[in-house]
């Protein structure tokens, strides 16, 4: 019995170091097969992602190492959990010592509240035989054969994630950094308005229209990422508005009124004849005559410009920008309130005291010549800022015009299509849908009127009943050259008539046809868009 | 305090283990090779049960039986099984004997069954009347004639022999009677050097002779420690697992079972595989018998107890290969 005792204790000890690396094997076992089971679908996952079929969410990666991670650690603790039973570490000892069945046979013998004296006989054989067990031979901690296809899956992930798989060559990242390429027509316009600016006298202005131009270098050059091209351009405007806070038109209209009112009286006219012409440089001029002759002026010619002046006066008051405005506190709004101060005085000094009312409008005409001075450069910053929104609008749409660009090649790229079939114009989008061909027969439809590209456009136009076909051969250039234009001009001779003129007759038509003619939605931004192109300056 | 080992089961094994290697040592003085059949036919002496021993003629089945029964000291008779063999001449007859004394009277004359060893040479050859005769003997160990039973004296062992080759004639021995042995031994034919072997001892002017080294009284004394030798749980369900996979209804069968096996091994099957399991332990050196035990004993305790169906018997499947196959696929846990 004392030796069943001591053969207990021995084979029991043999059995738990077994038994715990029995334990550890499964940990290892479970944990590759967690391992196996979190990658498999990141790959599968991995490979939708990389063929187009998926978007990854933000911080994917992240989900995906904290998911798996917790997946492996819960098959490794579930490995362990559980300890290998008593039998199962006997059976692995008598088969990794061939042992014959003698550990397994003495726990099972050891069990038995009666024994016989062979029992014991073979329980102490056994523990003489486990005394020369080794625990790393009964229990080896192999590596697991789930690592074979962990291996196999890791070379599928490396594949997937570093192979160009289909959709991949259109992945939506490298989209965002495409360069901006603006048409060359619309670059020139750009570029001839920002030098002129750059010569302006006023700093900022020529500083904003330095560097506008600048911009336009490098979009011309295809240097200039679009996130980069708004960001500068958002740069630029925000500058200009803190250059030019307020609007000239009010001004402008300030004084046209004020003009008027000098035309009231005759020493006063041809001082408000300028002003309501807009002519300041004249006006200033006409201001110092009249200071000059207002001390040989009789006494009621000085009162009737007393008059006109305080009625100026008050007209600029009335039509002065408020206080509170942006204007206001402009130096176009202070110049205007200097002059109204020194027309003031004149009104005042007129009847009386003819040498002051003189100095005072000496003073009106310097007042007068500032804000000319400041009009003007409240001009120029106006059309630098029409410039920048327009560049903004232009470049903006072009990153529009590429996210469908993208999404059409995307389309065709899943479904299989021809990307040759994709081409891209300069100025606008022209797009081919699948499956139409670049022969003389119109995109969708017959025949020419017929249909239109069911990308785009809504219902098809019916066709005129004076609808007549016209084949065109189109030639795919990028349109004449500057001289081209300017040769081809001499040779016709130019128009006599205003362009301004011609060109309001032709926008108030079109804007007409817009809002009354069935014209495709797609369609009527881009004929906007044209006519703000070749709008005539200010 | 140091630990005072029970040694008397150690000694009991180790003893037993000698006096089997003596009286195989013996009968490897006379039989050249055939270790395998020499094995199975003392498993059989030593598990009280019967062997029947299949082989092509002068392998020295024979022999093997003679010199067995010299080595352990026992009486050894043989009957050479022919169709015309009567069960009479196997158990004995009541025959009319005078003498002064007692007159005229019927006597019973004991038949060669009534020995200790008994040398069934071609059972097959004989009529299944006769064979049924030695159905008692083998299984009781005892005769019954005239409404008189006679018991056998202990240890009786049977030991028959047929021919697989020259089956015309014969009467296969029926399947109740074919339970009854304990083993099916295959001889083989001697490889190149036993039959050299063979050649020297047997063509010299003296035949080598064995001679007893283990009286009767210890060769019951071994059977009956054979029976104390235990087996582990699990080592018993093993057993009975295989012993159930033999048969084709069993959901463990393996798809050969099921489609050459007409009837699977008796339970006598399991008996045979788990005695000679306990010797085999013994044998080798254990107290307890193991799956190995039970694996090496199972093709000859269970060969002649499965009953293959036509396709098996046409397909030339042999039960040797069914139970190989029956062994693979029984799971050991």
């Amino acid at each position: 019995v004392i030796g069943s005792t001591i053969g207990d204790r021995v084979l029991h000890g043999v059995l738990r170091r077994v038994s715990r690396r029995m334990r550890v094997a499964r940990a290892l076992v479970w944990g590759a097969r967690a391992v196996l089971c979190t990658g498999a679908p990141c790959v599968i996952v991995l490979l939708f992602v990389r063929t187009g079929v998926l978007q990854a969410p933000a911080h994917a990666w992240a989900w995906t190492w904290a998911g798996g991670g917790l997946v492996v650690a819960a098959g490794l603790g579930l490995g362990a959990w559980r300890a290998a039973p008593a039998e199962r570490a006997a059976r692995a000892v008598d088969d990794s010592h061939r042992l014959a069945d003698r550990v397994a046979s003495a726990l099972d013998f050891l069990a038995r509240p009666e024994r016989t004296a062979f029992m014991d006989a073979a329980i102490r054989d056994a523990s003489a035989a486990a005394a020369g067990v080794d625990a790393r031979r009964a229990a080896p901690l192999r590596l697991p054969r789930e690592l074979r296809a962990i291996g196999m899956l890791a070379v599928l992930a490396a594949l997937a994630a570093l192979l160009p798989l289909g959709a991949g060559a259109v992945a939506p990242g490298p989209v965002h950094t495409l360069r901006v390429k603006l048409a060359p027509a619309d670059l020139a316009v750009l570029r001839s308005e920002a030098v002129a600016l750059a010569g302006d006298d006023d700093p900022e202005a020529a500083a904003i229209a330095l560097e506008l131009r600048r911009l336009l270098d490098d979009l011309a050059r295809g240097e200039c990422a679009r996130a980069d091209a708004l960001s500068r351009l958002a740069g630029l405007e925000w500058r200009a508005l803190h250059a030019q806070p307020g609007d000239t038109a009010e001004i402008r209209e300030a004084l046209r009124g004020a003009g008027n009112e000098l035309l009231r009286a005759r020493p006063t006219a041809a001082v408000g004849l300028a002003l309501a012409g807009d002519h300041f440089e004249r006006a200033r001029a006409e201001l110092r005559s009249l200071a000059e002759q207002l001390a040989h002026t009789s006494a009621s010619r000085r009162s009737g410009a007393a008059r006109a002046l305080a009625a100026a006066e008050r007209r600029l008051r009335r039509d002065a920008p408020p206080a509170s405005g942006d204007a206001a506190t402009s130096q176009g709004g202070r110049a205007l309130e200097r002059l109204r101060r020194d027309l003031d005085q004149a009104a005042s000094d007129a009847p009386a005291n003819p040498a002051g009312a003189a100095k005072a409008l000496e003073q009106a005409a310097d007042s007068l010549d500032r804000m000319a001075k400041e009009l003007s450069r409240m001009a120029q910053v106006q059309r630098i800022t029409a410039r920048i929104l327009e560049m903004r609008r232009v470049v903006a749409g072009k990153g529009k015009q590429e996210a469908r660009q993208r999404r059409l090649r995307d389309f065709m790229a899943r479904s299989g299509g021809r990307p040759d079939m994709l081409l891209l114009g300069e100025g606008d989008t022209q797009i081919r849908a699948l499956g139409q061909e670049t022969s003389s027969r119109p995109a969708g439809g017959e025949a020419p009127g017929d249909a239109h590209e069911p990308l785009r456009l809504d219902a098809a136009m019916p066709k005129s009943p004076r609808h007549r076909d016209v084949g065109v051969e189109g030639r795919d250039s990028p349109g004449p050259t500057r001289a081209e234009v300017i040769y081809s001009a001499s040779e016709r001779g130019f128009s006599a008539v205003d362009y301004r003129r011609v060109f309001a007759d032709y926008s108030g038509v079109v804007e007409e046809a817009l809002t009354q003619e069935n014209v495709p939605p797609g369609r009527r931004g881009l004929v906007r868009r044209y006519f703000d192109l070749i709008r005539p300056p200010r | 305090m140091t630990p005072v080992p029970d040694a008397t089961a150690e000694q009991e094994a180790a003893r037993f283990r000698d006096d089997y290697a003596r009286v195989k040592a013996e009968i490897g003085r006379v039989i050249v090779g055939q270790e395998e059949v020499v094995d199975g036919v003392l498993t059989c002496l030593f598990a009280a049960g019967h062997a029947l021993l299949e082989g092509v003629p002068g392998l020295g089945k024979t022999m093997l039986v003679r010199t067995l029964a010299d080595t352990v000291d026992l009486s050894f008779s043989r009957i050479q099984f022919t169709p015309d063999l009567m069960p009479a001449d196997i158990v004995g007859t009541h025959m009319i004997v005078e003498d002064a004394a007692r007159g005229r009277r019927f006597e019973f004359q004991r038949g060669p069954v009534f020995c200790h060893v008994l040398l069934a040479d071609e059972i097959n050859r004989a009529t299944p009347k006769t064979q049924s005769a030695l159905l008692e003997a083998m299984q009781e160990g005892s005769v019954t004639v005239a409404r008189t039973t006679h018991t056998l004296e202990e240890p009786f062992f049977v030991l028959a022999t047929q021919n697989p080759l020259e089956m015309e004639g014969t009467y296969p021995l029926p399947e109740a009677q074919l339970d009854r042995f304990f083993y099916k031994l295959r001889a083989a034919f001697p490889d190149a050097k036993a039959l050299g072997t063979i050649l020297e001892r047997t063509t010299q002017a003296e035949t080598p002779r064995a001679s007893a080294v283990l009286a009767r009284a210890r060769a019951l004394e071994m059977r009956a420690l054979v029976r104390r030798v235990p087996a582990a749980r699990a080592v018993q369900d093993w057993t009975v697992r295989v012993l159930m996979a033999t048969h084709p209804e069993s959901p463990d069968a393996p798809d050969l079972v099921r489609r050459f096996v007409r009837y699977g091994a008796s339970p006598r099957g399991a008996q045979a595989m788990l005695l000679g399991a306990r010797i085999r332990a013994l044998v080798l050196g254990r107290f307890a018998a193991a799956r190995d035990d039970v694996r090496a004993c199972c093709l000859p305790a269970l060969r002649h107890r499965l009953i293959l169906n036509f396709e098996g018997e046409a397909e030339g499947i042999g039960t040797d290969t069914v139970l190989l196959r029956v062994l693979e696929t029984v799971p050991e846990a």
